[in-house]
């Protein structure tokens, strides 16, 4: 999908006229999407569970009731007082699949945004540089490409110890290849187009060509990754907390309860069950998202 | 050695019991071992992860000695009801626990063919010391194997170890002269009632039976032509494969899960084992190495109600660290420490600590987080905020002696049948993974080490266990209880008080 992205070069006409013209494809996009929107719904959903949750159950996630332990949820068996149910240490699920949600989504985001960063700062390097920048970037991008993730969590938990440091920088370290292969492509078609030339001849220098010209260019197709990473992150997160080399025992993610609940997964489903229909919603609703954001920003597909 | 054994017969006539004579073997060995059950033609038994050694010097586990004992018998063995039996040795005696006559039984062979001489037993010896093994220590004590003949020869040692028929048991296992170090690791020759077949890295190993293995051994008769022990970390995996008939017997049943094994038409066993669960406390660092903090963790931790709600009901709890009555210096009369914040914040202010503290506590990965984790939110109330930290078991094996891994650590330990084992490595200041000092606790268990008199080690292991108790090396837990989920018709098959998982047909105690 990113490598379809075309160039935008910037309009020329006057500001008032621009912004109308805005918001009348806003206006026209909007009731077409329709069908997008409703995919919007996990998202909605997922944020929902963790922000609004919280504040109409004011159930306590780390309170543990060993004589209340693997409580049914509402429905199945259970009450009001712990509508999820709870774990084997009597916890509540609903808080903590809340509280695991704002966590898992925290450094989903963090990793996502920090992987952008690192990403588009070496894709700008290696399009616009060329030369010896672009082979050591490319040759670093590859390599990290040929380890598989989890291989790579594992020496780096194993090396320098589990904290959630670490794993933003797993993930981080994981994630801005992906950016940087697609800006250093994109940057090298726009190295060549007209507007970008024209500016050097008019004797702009690297790093302005790339703040005016390349990066407004590039933001499109920057945020539907981000998005999209974002999703893909709070899963290896979480799979890297589910095989216990993620985030401490002590941090509640959504991994951890999907973890704790799957020993228990005959006597008590909803443990694993409903951690891990959390992290779907989170996922699914994230590349939805960055679907609909990549319809509403990518001209190629505005007809 | 059971206390009332020790006092029916005096300290001349008990230590001379340790020669237990050929009528007295064939004796328990037609106790031990039933009419002959017929023998199943394949055997699946699912362990909960691979062994991280086959090795003899180099196996701490009981996933380790469920192979090496199938594979291998040693010179002694421990009965049923946990008395030292003589296994490949035919006599087995001493009179000052510094010479241990041993008289081999004629006529074994080796799975290879070869004879079993009084050779391997100085072989075996020798590669237990030349290990780089934990308890390369323990077998340093022998100064000399003599031969004396072909079937009889003298381990001796340079002081009374009293505590040494134990250790044989567990580890001194023989094997052929055409063994080398990579066969012993990858394709072990033994004499046990079953031959090594193969072995599939991280999956499963397969044995097959020894044909020759008809003398009656107190061990027990192989129960299948063929067994294979998969390695099967999930436990909800282990459960669905005896209720789909893949394994005929899974090891450490959650008991969360008993009900659904039972509802499967399976069979749940469950045995009170001679080991024990602690938080071991490193006295190497502050604040842990004043004596009212140990105490507060102690109070602190509700070990009663966590065991009901994730052990099991009829835990019983320790008081210091002897389990179980069938091991060596377990004290009924100690108490041990009931579950008291209000004390435990009250010690912490007395040793400056009103405010609480943190520290880290580490565990092996995919062990029993929950109870960690209730443990931990238990201390946090008394204001102990613990980091809890996880890692790999050779990691965490590793770390046992290492002064900058976390203080605390989850840890059980197996088999206890005498505690010289874990006193010595864990407890004794110098002991090979010990974190603790304590003068007082050393002198003890030094002088235990070298008490040849059973009835006079077991008085100085109750002072120990009071010391213990004063002066705490670990939150105390529980005794360990195995459960096993079986194969209804698996009925030869007993778990034993050292959870050795040997695939023979015992009484299980009952003849």
């Amino acid at each position: 999908m990113a490598e379809q992205t075309a160039t935008l070069a910037p309009s020329r006409g006057s500001l008032p006229a621009r912004e109308a013209a805005t918001e009348r494809r806003r206006r026209r996009l909007v009731p077409r999407d329709r069908g997008a929107l409703l995919g919007l719904l996990p998202l909605v959903l997922f944020l929902a569970l963790a922000f609004v949750v919280p504040v109409v159950f004011a159930g306590n996630p780390t309170a543990q009731d060993l004589t209340g332990r693997l409580r049914p949820p509402v429905g199945v068996g259970g009450s009001w007082d712990h509508p999820f149910g709870t774990d084997g240490l009597g916890r509540d699920l609903l808080a903590r699949v809340a509280a695991g949600a704002r966590a898992s989504l925290l450094v989903s985001i963090v990793a996502a945004t920090g992987a952008a960063v690192v990403g588009v700062a070496a894709g700008l390097l290696a399009g616009i540089r060329g030369g010896a920048a672009d082979r050591v970037i490319t040759m670093l991008v590859e390599t990290l490409l040929a380890v598989p993730f989890i291989t790579f969590g594992i020496v780096v938990t194993a090396t320098v110890g589990q904290s959630v440091t670490n794993v933003l920088l797993l993930l981080v370290l994981s994630g801005w290849i992906t950016h940087a292969r697609i800006v250093r492509l994109q940057v090298q078609s726009l190295m060549r187009s007209e507007f970008v030339e024209a500016a050097y001849a008019l004797g702009a220098g690297r790093s302005h060509i790339a703040r005016v010209h390349l990066l407004p260019n590039l933001a499109p197709i920057i945020i539907v990754v981000l998005c999209q990473q974002a999703g893909a992150m709070m899963l290896w997160s979480a799979s890297l907390t589910y095989l216990g080399i993620g985030l401490p025992i002590e941090r509640i993610t959504l991994g951890g309860i999907v973890r704790d609940g799957q020993e228990l997964i005959y006597t008590a489903w909803w443990v694993s069950v409903l951690g891990g229909l959390t992290i779907a919603l989170a996922v699914v609703g994230f590349n939805l998202f960055a679907d609909w954001l990549q319809r509403r920003l990518d001209p190629m597909l505005r007809t | 050695m059971p206390d009332e054994l020790e006092q029916a017969m005096g300290r001349r006539a008990f230590v001379g019991a340790l020669a237990l004579t050929v009528a007295g073997q064939r004796l328990a060995s037609a106790q031990a071992t039933p009419a002959r059950p017929e023998v199943q033609p394949e055997l699946v038994i699912d362990l909960d992860g691979p062994p991280d050694n086959l090795d003899p010097a180099l196996t701490y586990s009981v996933r380790d000695w469920s192979i090496l004992h199938s594979v291998y018998d040693a010179l002694l063995h421990f009965g049923e009801d946990g008395t030292l039996v003589p296994l490949i040795a035919e006599e087995f005696s001493t009179e000052d626990s510094k010479v241990f006559h041993v008289k081999l039984r004629e006529g074994l062979v080796f799975h290879d063919g070869s004879p079993v001489t009084s050779a391997a037993i100085t072989r075996s010896v020798d590669h237990l010391k030349a290990s780089e093994s934990q308890i390369a220590d323990l077998f340093g004590g022998i100064t000399e194997v003599r031969e004396i003949d072909e079937l009889t020869a003298e381990i001796v040692t340079g002081e009374p170890s009293a505590w040494l028929p134990s250790q044989i048991a567990v580890w001194l296992v023989v094997f052929p002269e055409s063994a080398t170090p990579d066969s012993l690791a990858t394709s072990p020759v033994g004499t046990g009632p079953y031959r090594f077949e193969a072995m599939d890295p991280g999956n499963s190993i397969t044995l097959v039976r020894n044909e020759d293995y008809t003398w009656g051994s107190p061990k027990g008769a192989a129960l299948a032509e063929r067994v294979t022990f998969r390695f099967v970390p999930e436990a909800a995996t282990r459960v669905a494969d005896l209720t789909t008939d893949a394994a005929q017997l899974i090891v450490s049943l959650p008991f969360d899960q008993t009900t659904a094994v039972e509802d499967a038409g399976k069979t749940v066993l469950t045995e009170p084992i001679l080991g024990m669960a602690f938080i071991r406390i490193a006295t190497d660092t502050a604040p842990f190495d004043d004596r009212r903090v140990r105490q507060a963790l102690n109070y602190s931790v509700d070990v009663q109600a966590i065991a009901d709600a994730l052990v099991g009901p009829n835990t019983r709890r320790l008081a210091s660290v002897f389990p179980d009555p069938r091991g060596l210096g377990f004290d009924e009369t100690l108490e041990p420490f009931p579950y008291d914040p209000d004390k435990a914040r009250q010690l912490l202010a007395e040793a400056d600590l009103a405010d609480g503290f943190d520290s880290t506590i580490q565990l092996v990965a995919g062990s029993r987080t929950d109870i960690v984790e209730a443990a931990v939110a238990q201390l946090a109330e008394a204001g102990i905020r613990l980091t809890i930290e996880t890692a790999e078991l050779a990691a965490f094996n590793q770390a046992w002696p290492d002064d900058s891994a976390p203080p605390l650590r989850y840890a059980t330990w197996r088999p206890m049948y005498d505690p010289h084992t874990f006193l010595s490595l864990v407890i004794d200041s110098a002991g090979f993974l010990s974190r603790h000092d304590n003068p007082k606790a050393d002198d003890l268990i030094r002088a235990a080490a070298i008490e040849p008199d059973q009835a006079a080690r077991a008085e100085l292991y109750h002072e120990l266990g009071r010391l213990l108790k004063d002066e705490p090396a670990a939150i105390y837990l529980w005794n360990l209880t195995s459960s096993y989920g079986i194969s209804p018709d698996l009925t030869s098959w007993h778990p034993r008080g050292d959870e050795y998982v040997v695939p023979v047909a015992t009484s299980g105690g009952d003849a």
